[in-house]
């Protein structure tokens, strides 16, 4: 739906609803901000209009109408239309016998306005260089392709590289009795654009194309609820449809204009003239839900859900290739010969959960809960005779697909204890609340097809929380779990021949052995009326025990501090600041030769990987003269440092460079009301944002005479801008 | 063991110190007031009835047989007939007093969490609510009013009543630390307003685990992101498993929220021969193993494939 139909179609809703809701001598009230506003960015850097979109110029802000009269309701919002930032909602009701709601989101991601590519773009997702470009570069004079492509690619063009999603939803609840509700709701997504995509022709011959997008996803979903007395059910279902209108990315290789084949795949990438991938299949899913909650006596509390959802993907296959050459040099029958048209891809889920609360003793109140949830893969399994490596070569070497599935089993019991109430106690001087909460949780995990199919995890936690003084709390929380598998299958780690193509000592951390510890600890005192000050600390260890290679070791640690100031009733203030700190150890071997994996100790290496995270901010709201002159002005810091400490057996390696990267943002707002029911507004804002990565900064369009990329990095730049408003009041 | 035994004796120490500190409560007031109409309120509170009656509970009021009770400002505040009385300026003996009368009224703000709810969940027990109950809030103590306000919401539309234009602003003000987390270089469009915290979790408890509004992180980030829903033909494990495997949705230093820059992130788990296993390091800056995508320069398929040669996410 394109913006200039919402907006046709808002306004229409709101002369109709809204006329009809006046029409039954209603009470309004409301507030429309409009004005201009200008910026200017010191570059084209995609960050600061990352996932908005400032107006520059006059733009309406945001408005609110709402109307109310005998029995009916209506209520139309939004902020920034017309952009593609915005959002505009409506809302109908009749009482509480039924209300509509209609919501219309846009979110932009803007990846990148720097992007260039050498490519057309024929049609979507085709990809084509100029044969006479081509003919020039390879097959006249090949030893003149670096620098006939350098040409072609600094004379190329700009490529939008962001995509779009617009989102519709529409909601009718409503109440044909009492006890019972319905609700039927309906959602379109749509996302277009733009985004990078890496398109391979060889080891050494990345080629990076700006992917099309342009998928929609259709959901219908309705339930129905009825309580009454001690029982509450819900049933409901719906179906979810996600369309790609993008079957098949096809690009030419700018090495070749005829096919050919390539003995070794790690060749620089002059086999197939055109190449060809497949995109996100279109799929479906529909699912259905029951839930039951029951009240029983003595204030306990059961319920039960059911959830079954059905995953289906069936899109036709692509060929294996598109480069004819590789057809005639190998028996047809086994490039051909796919096993099938398309994957019958079928998977369901079906989850229960059961719990049970109960708070029959005062003070003290527990639950048990039981959850099983399975992610059956019903894919049948394919198996290939071979497949062709990026369309250079024909690789006879026998493939099955893994439909990977998963189950968890959850069995848990909380306790919440509250001394003070269950011995019908008043806080003291000193303790004026306190609550001590505890948890058992056992785990149990299954992965199909996988090198541990099965393991369990067994947790416990405790928590303490506490008011002291009426002006003090403190909270604490530590959790420890243990997970630790059934059994590894060591076949796995070898081919059909037994020959060990895994180091046999690695443990992938997802179902490795682990150790986990959490803890928090956190603090709020308020000192006076006029200060308030909190400090939190989280702390979040997995160790991996028996892990010889993979990640043996992550940690995640942050502080939190807090100070809010009131020094009056006209000025408030709040400052915060935040340290974090992530520790990743993972280690590693290095076998560069085909299997069997290598196993000399010298060739071992470790990655010590480290991040810091500082963040600061200010608010602060002064009301200079009350209900006259107000001020707003926010300020915004963060800088993330990530390091890359790396080590060998050797003594050999060296660190790549750190990367950083530090924004700043502040804006001010004034505020200051006319009489009658108008305000003028006035904003002023800086940001500046300065990026150190090697791997995302300046990168070349021709890497070694061979990758071809969109350039897409980033850039420091420094935005001000600065707008004024009128915001009237009705 | 060893720490298990010294949390127990911690818990111990602090249950006795509550019994020890704390004092009994004192005896209650035995004046009992009466219901008398949401009408009278209007002529002091104006503004706030107006603001009840533009909302969902003003809809309520309208068609009180459906919701099941009158609704009104007593059904929240309780009985007003003391403090009407005591508003009404009455001299008379035993007339009670304006503190008694402001007294007399229920204050949500003002109650313990559980009192306070009682009143919301009287009528919200389906829905959002299904699982209040057996969520983390409740059990955390958090009253109903600390999020939304029945007569003052800031709410784009009003139509959830809260007590902040952002929903995500509201949550941040006790989640102080994902505040931080969400100021990352990478990050998702809360901040900038494209989602919010409720998008993905359901403040009001849910079955599932983190209050999450689908059923596994799976479904959930399918949600928005369909395409990557499959079944493929070419699965990878651990993207089957959990998206967060390799994203933190919270917010990272690395783009697309992942949790490490690659190819170190795709290293954790590839180690066998030839280039997977290799060290990338300073010397290897100009390399398409480490420059750009890194990995996803060539295997941008991660997520999984279909087609007939996408066996190592190439196609």
């Amino acid at each position: 739906m394109q913006t200039k139909n919402v907006c046709f179609a808002l306004l229409l809703a709101t002369v109709c609803c809204g006329g009809w809701v006046a029409a039954s001598r209603a009470d309004s009230e409301g507030d429309v901000t409009y004005g201009s506003q200008w910026w200017d960015q010191s570059a084209p850097e995609a960050k600061f209009r990352e996932y908005t979109d400032p107006a520059k110029g006059p733009f309406l802000d945001s408005f609110l109408l709402r109307q109310w009269g005998k029995h009916d309701f209506f209520t139309v919002y939004g902020s920034n239309p017309v952009h593609k930032d915005q959002l505009v909602g409506l809302s109908v009701a009749h009482g509480a016998q039924w209300k509509f709601d209609l919501k219309y989101q846009g979110v932009p991601h803007l990846y990148s306005q720097i992007g260039r590519t050498p490519y057309a773009e024929l049609q979507p997702g085709v990809f084509s260089l100029p044969d006479t470009i081509i003919q020039l570069a390879n097959q006249r004079t090949p030893g003149k392709y670096p620098s006939v492509m350098q040409d072609l690619i600094n004379n190329s063009r700009g490529v939008a590289l962001d995509v779009q999603t617009n989102e519709t939803k529409a909601r009718l609840r409503g109440r044909p009795a009492e006890g019972c509700q319905f609700e039927i709701s309906g959602l379109s997504r749509m996302r277009s654009g733009h985004k990078p995509l890496g398109a391979p022709l060889g080891f050494a011959s990345a080629i990076e194309l700006p992917e099309p997008i342009d998928q929609r996803t259709i959901e219908a979903d309705a339930s129905m609820t009825y309580a009454r007395d001690q029982v509450k059910i819900v049933a409901g279902g719906g179906v979810s449809a996600f369309t790609n209108r993008i079957k098949a990315t096809r690009w030419d290789n700018p090495k070749r204009l005829t096919d050919t084949t390539y003995a070794s795949a790690y060749s620089p990438g002059d086999g197939t003239a055109t190449a060809q991938m497949s995109t996100a299949p279109d799929n479906k899913m529909v699912y259905g839900q029951l839930s039951l909650g029951l009240d029983l006596p003595r204030d306990n509390m059961l319920t039960a859900s059911l959830y079954y959802s059905q995953g289906t993907q069936d899109d036709p296959w692509l060929p294996q290739t598109l480069n004819t050459a590789i057809l005639k040099a190998t028996p047809s029958a086994s490039v051909d010969s796919l096993p099938a048209s398309s994957t019958g891809g079928k998977a369901t889920n079906l989850t229960m959960d059961t719990r049970l609360t109960s708070s029959t003793v005062r003070g003290l109140r527990g639950t048990l809960r039981f959850r099983e949830q399975k992610y059956d893969n019903k894919t049948p399994v394919h198996e290939f005779k071979g497949y062709v490596r990026m369309d250079q070569v024909w690789e006879a070497i026998p493939i099955e697909s893994d439909p990977f599935g998963n189950k968890q089993t959850v069995l848990g019991a909380d306790v919440d204890f509250d001394p003070m109430s269950a011995f019908e106690l008043q806080g003291g001087d000193v303790l004026t609340s306190l609550h001590l909460s505890g948890t058992l949780e056992h785990q149990k995990r299954e992965h199909t097809l996988r090198e541990v199919e099965s393991d369990a995890e067994n947790a416990y936690m405790v928590r303490a929380r506490a008011s002291l003084f009426d002006n003090f709390s403190v909270e604490g929380r530590l959790r420890h779990a243990k997970r630790e598998l059934d059994e590894f299958i060591t076949e796995d780690y070898r081919d059909e021949k037994g020959v060990q193509v895994e180091q046999a000592g690695l443990r992938r951390f997802d179902v490795a052995n682990r150790n986990q510890d959490l803890r928090n600890l956190n603090f709020a005192y308020e000192i006076s009326d006029m200060f308030d000050v909190s400090l939190g600390y989280d702390y979040a260890l997995n160790d991996y025990p028996d892990t010889r290679y993979g990640v043996t070791s992550q940690k995640d640690e942050q502080l939190t501090s807090e100070i809010s100031c009131h020094p009056g009733e006209a000025l408030d203030l709040v400052f915060g600041y935040s340290q974090g700190w992530i520790r990743n150890i993972q280690t590693s071997h290095e076998s560069n030769n085909a299997a069997p994996v290598d196993t000399l100790p010298k060739n071992n290496w470790k990655a010590d990987l480290r991040d810091r995270n500082d963040y600061a901010f200010l608010q602060a709201n002064w009301k200079v003269v009350p209900k006259k002159l107000s001020i707003i002005a926010d300020y915004g810091f963060s800088k993330d440092v990530s390091r890359y400490i790396l080590s060998n057996g050797t003594g050999t390696a060296q660190d790549v460079p750190d990367t950083r990267y530090r924004r700043h943002d502040a804006q001010v707002e004034g505020r200051y009301w006319l009489k009658g029911d108008m305000e003028i507004v006035g904003r002023l804002g800086y940001q500046e944002f300065v990026a150190v990565d090697f791997a995302a900064k300046d990168i070349p369009l021709f890497q070694n005479g061979q990758g071809i990329y969109l350039g897409s990095g980033f850039q420091d730049y420094r935005v001000y801008r600065w707008a004024l408003l009128a915001t009237q009041h009705f | 063991m060893k720490r298990g035994l010294t949390l127990l004796l911690a818990v111990s120490a602090l249950a006795g110190l509550a019994v020890l500190a704390a004092k009994p409560a004192p005896p209650k007031s035995d004046r009992v007031g009466k219901f008398v109409g949401s009408e009278i309120c209007d002529d002091c509170h104006g503004a706030a009835v107006q603001q009840f009656k533009a909302g969902g509970h003003g809809r309520a009021e309208k068609d009180s047989a459906l919701v099941g009770q009158k609704i009104g400002c007593e059904t929240c505040h309780g009985p007003a007939s003391i403090h009407v009385e005591a508003e009404s300026g009455s001299d008379a003996a035993g007339a009670p007093t304006k503190e008694e009368g402001r007294a007399s009224l229920l204050v949500p703000s003002k109650l313990p969490a559980a009192e306070a709810n009682k009143a919301c969940l009287g009528c919200h027990k389906t829905g959002q609510q299904f699982y209040w109950k057996q969520g983390f809030h409740a059990q955390a103590d958090v009253a109903c009013v600390q999020c939304h306000s029945i007569h003052s919401p800031k709410d784009a539309g009003r139509v959830a009543l809260l007590k902040q234009a952002s929903t995500s602003e509201l949550c941040l003000q006790c989640h102080k630390n994902k505040r931080a987390r969400m100021a990352r270089s990478g990050h998702m469009p809360i901040t900038e307003g494209g989602m919010t915290c409720v998008s993905c979790h359901n403040p009001h408890g849910s079955p599932a685990p983190h209050q999450l509004k689908a059923n596994t992180v799976n479904e959930l980030c399918y949600k928005c992101h369909a395409d990557k829903r499959g079944p493929f033909l070419w699965e990878h494990a651990p993207v089957r498993e959990n998206c967060m495997s390799c994203h933190e949705p919270h917010g990272a230093n690395n783009e697309k929220v992942l949790a490490e820059k690659r190819p170190y992130l795709c290293q954790r788990c590839h180690i066998a021969t030839r280039h997977p296993s290799t060290l990338y390091d300073k010397p290897d800056l100009v390399s398409n193993r480490l420059f750009n995508r890194s990995c996803s320069n060539c295997h941008s398929q991660v997520h999984g494939s279909n087609h007939p040669a996408g066996k190592f996410f190439l196609r």
